[in-house]
């Protein structure tokens, strides 16, 4: 060490990084400790009392607070919902479309374009998909369906069915995006294992079950930690079409967080519930590595 | 046998192809529809068929709302966080996998570990931070904080670590320092992983509703997708012209998507890399 | 100018593993010389010291009498064709000769003027606005010549730059690589695993093994007077039969050599090549033998001869290469007490089987005993250290 060039390489390599690690500090370091010593505190924007340090006052309230349960538990069955169904209706569409057969690549590009689409558009397309009376879209379609046995309601305002509607809505507009990883899975697994698998005289079903579920496995784990994490990032679509109702029956912790924040100027109340969130992200982050890492130790 | 399974494999695919193009038809097809129309023929055939066709609803939104502007603020917003991007964590992505330095593998350990940080974790705090540095309703807010991202930073470090190393030694011997190389010889080498980078951080921004939310209130900064979450409540009720506004929204990126689609494909696969 | 001197040179890697070992060599200003030697051997390290893409750990480098250590590559004024040729896939033939021209800033009618002359200089006139992936294996190969030429630098560094062409093209190649050196008389350095190259090529080839020089010397002398069993084995192919064996002198002053009990007698006129053949009586010795120094015997009443059995037989056409194992002992060789020498390497029969090249005809298959001549003045005798012994 120590040579002229290698001085110079390593000064090539700060200038290269420093604006990277100067943005990762101000801008996701820096908030994300702060978000940890604002949960302790009753930081209000706009309020002339001085902020205090509040200890663990903030989660006591929180976890007293009817609706921010409620959002827990809705974003939980969202997860609980969403995440099963999903995978496995995106694992089922890439099976078909990895098919060798004419116009798959087309049938992709329509299930993957939802994914491109803003989701506040989605959103606003879907309230009027979901408007009420029987003229609204999926009124008229379940009527059908149904051949005449439904009765028309307002589903973005009945507490019902306004978090399944959510969740519909949200399941049309990921299953691409999985589908897409579940399909690069698909796609690396070597031809000669089943080729191997049918020449020994497996079916069709015995080759899923023993070659291509095993290969796909890290990938199914890496899709439902993203499903789950995204389960428990859900705002947009809450903001823009039911607004946490109706009577909390659509609210998630990271619309609380904002209503705190943002609505409330309530910083401190919010910090505590993103950390909340935080926690939760890096529990299932750490539940994934470990079950993968068992996988790679049998292996 | 093989026949057969083809056919329910067509089946079922023509069946689920119904549920995705009926939405984003109906959204089209509204656009060139009389307002009140849209939702009386939403439960019929007609929600796909229109009977005439006008592009009034287009001139209503530019008429009752500065949609241009919306439009300049989304482009500028999310090209300059592309841009800018690329070239910040390009660069780090690069010194990372190619140059050798004191702290560079502890470094990179600590980066890999704030991939795992969402936006929604630190919204607040950040939200805060803004508000005491009054950056509040301008475009640095909605620019400056998405620049550096993690995990860019880590799929150009794939990528570069993956590159033969011959080039940057021939580079080094004819005399190149490690910033040309990187701009003269790496970059135009690695045009796939700017493509999916690229593709990545597009659309992340360009659908970004939380933050613009959160530190947008006028509208001269205001982005398309809080501008359309508006819009639907901007009193009277016109469907037909949220359509308009929803497909003007969307339509430059969808023809990006069209021409390019297999990078944009690539580039979400790109993120499976990550488990 | 362009000399290079290495002093005690030496590189070891983070995992402790010494890639270069103590090397010191000389280059003159230009001399061809070519580093030969195993995949391992530290010559492709060597020459990225030089380069100044490897730092070393040890030691010095010079390059024209300045010590280039801690230079960087730009600085010291080499330029090097690597095993990939490593031309930039984005540029044109132009603009791949231009870069290195551009890098030190020289005018642009300069850099012209200088891609153009080396452009003819290599026969490139033609592909100058083509890009690598439009040329076949011997163009590109031209190209990263050309991008090394034309910087007129004091050194060339060549990373086995033909190893990645067919037969035919690399003896073409290697031979307009002679001759343009010669033309333009520069330093190079040439990096090589194969022993054919590096003997055509040098002015001095220099043998390394364990990142060890093991001879530096003209190819005739390489080949001739081998330092040492290692280069004795590397050059020639096959390489020169290395056999255990023990001398011995009779009471009248005849030398003998003992191979696995095969006595070989020794004409006296070898004390002139080998006057300190003395010291190596009656203990365990090496003996090399050529390949080119048998030679089949017909008559079954041969003088100095060794039995063996027929291995492998490969027809080459003009000649044949004969592989051959000896029979084990079968008796306790002369004059062999237990206290004289390391019983376990001695005597042993060779476990390597022994190479032949003959050029009769003759009608041998696998398994047939065989009966060779062998031209005893062609002898070459190491220590058990496999050290060659000294040599008139």
């Amino acid at each position: 060490m120590g040579a002229h060039h290698l001085k110079t390489e390593s000064r090539a390599a700060w200038v290269m990084v420093t604006p990277a690690l100067l943005g990762l500090t101000l801008f996701l370091t820096l908030p994300f400790f702060l978000a940890v010593i604002l949960s302790f505190t009753n930081l209000k924007l706009g309020s002339p009392l001085p902020v205090q340090f509040v200890g663990f006052d903030q989660f006591k309230r929180i976890f007293a607070d009817p609706s921010f349960l409620r959002a827990l538990a809705n974003n939980a069955i969202f997860a609980v919902v969403v995440v099963p169904l999903q995978t496995v209706f995106a694992l089922c569409l890439a099976l078909v479309i990895n098919r060798p057969l004419r116009g798959m690549t087309l049938f992709r590009t329509l299930f993957f374009m939802p994914v491109v689409f803003p989701f506040a558009l989605i959103a606003v397309v879907w309230i009027l998909i979901y408007a009420p009376g029987p003229n609204g879209m999926m009124n008229a379609a379940l009527e059908v369906l149904s051949v005449g046995a439904w009765e028309a309601r307002d589903f973005l305002h009945d507490p019902r069915s306004a978090f399944p509607a959510i969740m519909l809505m949200s399941i049309w507009q990921g299953v691409g995006f999985q589908m897409v990883i579940f399909l690069a899975g698909l796609q690396a697994i070597p031809s000669e294992l089943y080729e191997a698998a049918s020449v020994d005289g497996a079916t069709k079903w015995r080759q899923f079950l023993h070659i291509t579920l095993p290969q796909l496995r890290n990938t199914i784990i890496f899709v439902i930690l993203v499903t789950t994490i995204l389960a428990f990032r859900l705002f947009d679509q809450i903001q823009i079409m039911t607004h946490g109702g109706p009577n909390d029956a659509t609210t998630t912790v990271i619309f609380e967080a904002v209503r705190s924040a943002f609505e409330r100027q309530q910083v401190g109340r919010g910090a505590a519930m993103t950390t909340v969130f935080f926690l939760f992200v890096l529990f299932v982050t750490f539940l994934q590595r470990q079950i993968v890492k068992q996988e790679r130790e049998i292996e | 046998m093989n026949i057969y399974r083809n056919v329910i494999a067509y089946l079922l695919l023509g069946a689920v192809s119904l549920i995705y193009i009926a939405p984003i038809l109906f959204m089209f097809v509204g656009s060139f529809k009389p307002d009140e129309n849209v939702l009386l023929e939403a439960g019929s055939w007609k929600a796909f068929f229109p009977e005439s066709v006008s592009l009034q609803n287009f001139f209503d939104v530019f008429s009752r709302v500065n949609f241009s502007l919306f439009m300049f603020n989304s482009l500028f917003i999310t090209l300059s966080i592309v841009a800018l991007g690329l070239v910040v964590n390009g660069l780090a992505g690069y010194a990372f996998a190619r140059l050798r330095w004191r702290g560079r593998n502890s470094i990179f350990a600590l980066i890999i570990a704030l991939m795992i940080i969402p936006f929604e974790a630190i919204a607040v705090p950040l939200f805060y931070q803004m508000t005491y540095l009054g950056w509040r309703d301008t475009y640095i807010v909605q620019i400056v904080p998405f620049i550096v991202n993690a995990f860019s930073i880590y799929l150009f470090y794939t990528f570069f670590i993956g590159l033969p190393k011959e080039l940057e030694e021939a580079a080094r011997i004819d005399g190149a320092g490690s910033m040309r190389t990187f701009f003269q010889i790496i970059v135009p080498n690695s045009k796939p992983v700017f493509a999916t980078v690229a593709i990545l951080t597009f659309l992340t921004h360009w659908g970004s509703f939380l933050w613009p939310l959160m530190v947008t209130s006028g509208e001269d900064v205001r982005p398309l997708p809080v501008a359309i979450a508006q819009f639907q409540t901007l009193p009277p009720l016109q469907w037909g012209d949220i359509m308009a506004f929803g497909v003007m929204l969307v339509a430059p990126i969808l023809v990006i998507f069209l021409l390019f689609q297999g990078w944009f494909i690539r580039g979400v696969a790109a993120t499976g890399i990550k488990g | 100018m362009g000399s290079v001197d290495l002093r005690h040179a030496e590189k070891i890697y983070n995992d402790n593993t010494k890639a270069v070992d103590d090397v010191s060599l000389s280059i003159p200003e230009g001399e061809f010389v070519v580093f030969v030697g195993p995949s391992g051997c530290g010559k492709s390290t060597l020459l990225r010291l030089i380069a100044g893409l490897e730092e070393l750990s040890q030691g010095e480098i010079l390059i024209n009498g300045v010590r280039a250590n801690k230079l960087a590559p730009q600085a010291r004024n080499v330029a090097m064709v690597f095993q990939n040729y490593a031309l930039y896939p984005h540029m044109t033939v132009r603009k791949n000769l231009a870069f290195p021209l551009r890098m030190s800033h020289l005018p642009k009618n300069e850099i012209d003027r200088k891609v153009a002359r080396t452009a003819s200089l290599l026969g490139l006139n033609e592909l100058l606005e083509r890009r690598p992936k439009q040329l076949s294996g011997g163009q590109r190969q031209r190209v990263a010549m050309g991008r090394a030429i034309v910087r007129e630098p004091a050194v060339f560094l060549m990373d086995e730059p033909l190893s990645n062409l067919d037969a035919k093209l690399r003896t073409q190649i290697r031979g307009e690589i002679a001759l343009l050196q010669r033309r333009l008389n520069v330093t190079t350095i040439y990096v090589t695993h194969d022993q054919a190259e590096a003997m055509t090529l040098g002015d001095r080839v220099v043998v390394m093994h364990a990142g060890k020089i093991q001879q530096a010397a003209p190819p005739q002398e390489i080949f001739e007077n081998p330092a040492n069993t290692f280069v004795a084995k590397f050059i020639g192919n096959p390489g020169m039969n290395c056999l255990p064996a023990t001398l011995r002198r009779d009471g009248d002053g005849a030398y003998t050599v003992d191979i696995s009990g095969q006595p070989l007698g020794l004409k006296q006129d070898i004390l002139i090549r080998y006057p300190r053949l003395d010291e190596l009586i009656d203990i365990p010795v090496l003996v090399g033998i050529r390949p080119e120094a048998f030679k089949l015997e017909t008559d079954q009443s041969a003088l100095y001869g060794l039995t063996g059995e027929v291995v492998s037989v490969e027809f080459l056409g003009h000649e044949t290469l004969v592989y051959f194992k000896l029979p084990p002992p079968s008796r306790e060789p002369l004059g062999l007490s237990s206290e004289k020498g390391d019983i376990s390497t001695y005597q042993r029969p060779s476990d390597e089987n022994i190479a032949a090249r003959l050029y009769k005809r003759h009608s041998l298959r696998v398994g047939d005993p065989i009966i060779l001549g062998v031209d005893t003045d062609k002898l070459y005798f190491f220590h058990a250290n496999g050290i060659a012994l000294d040599r008139q």
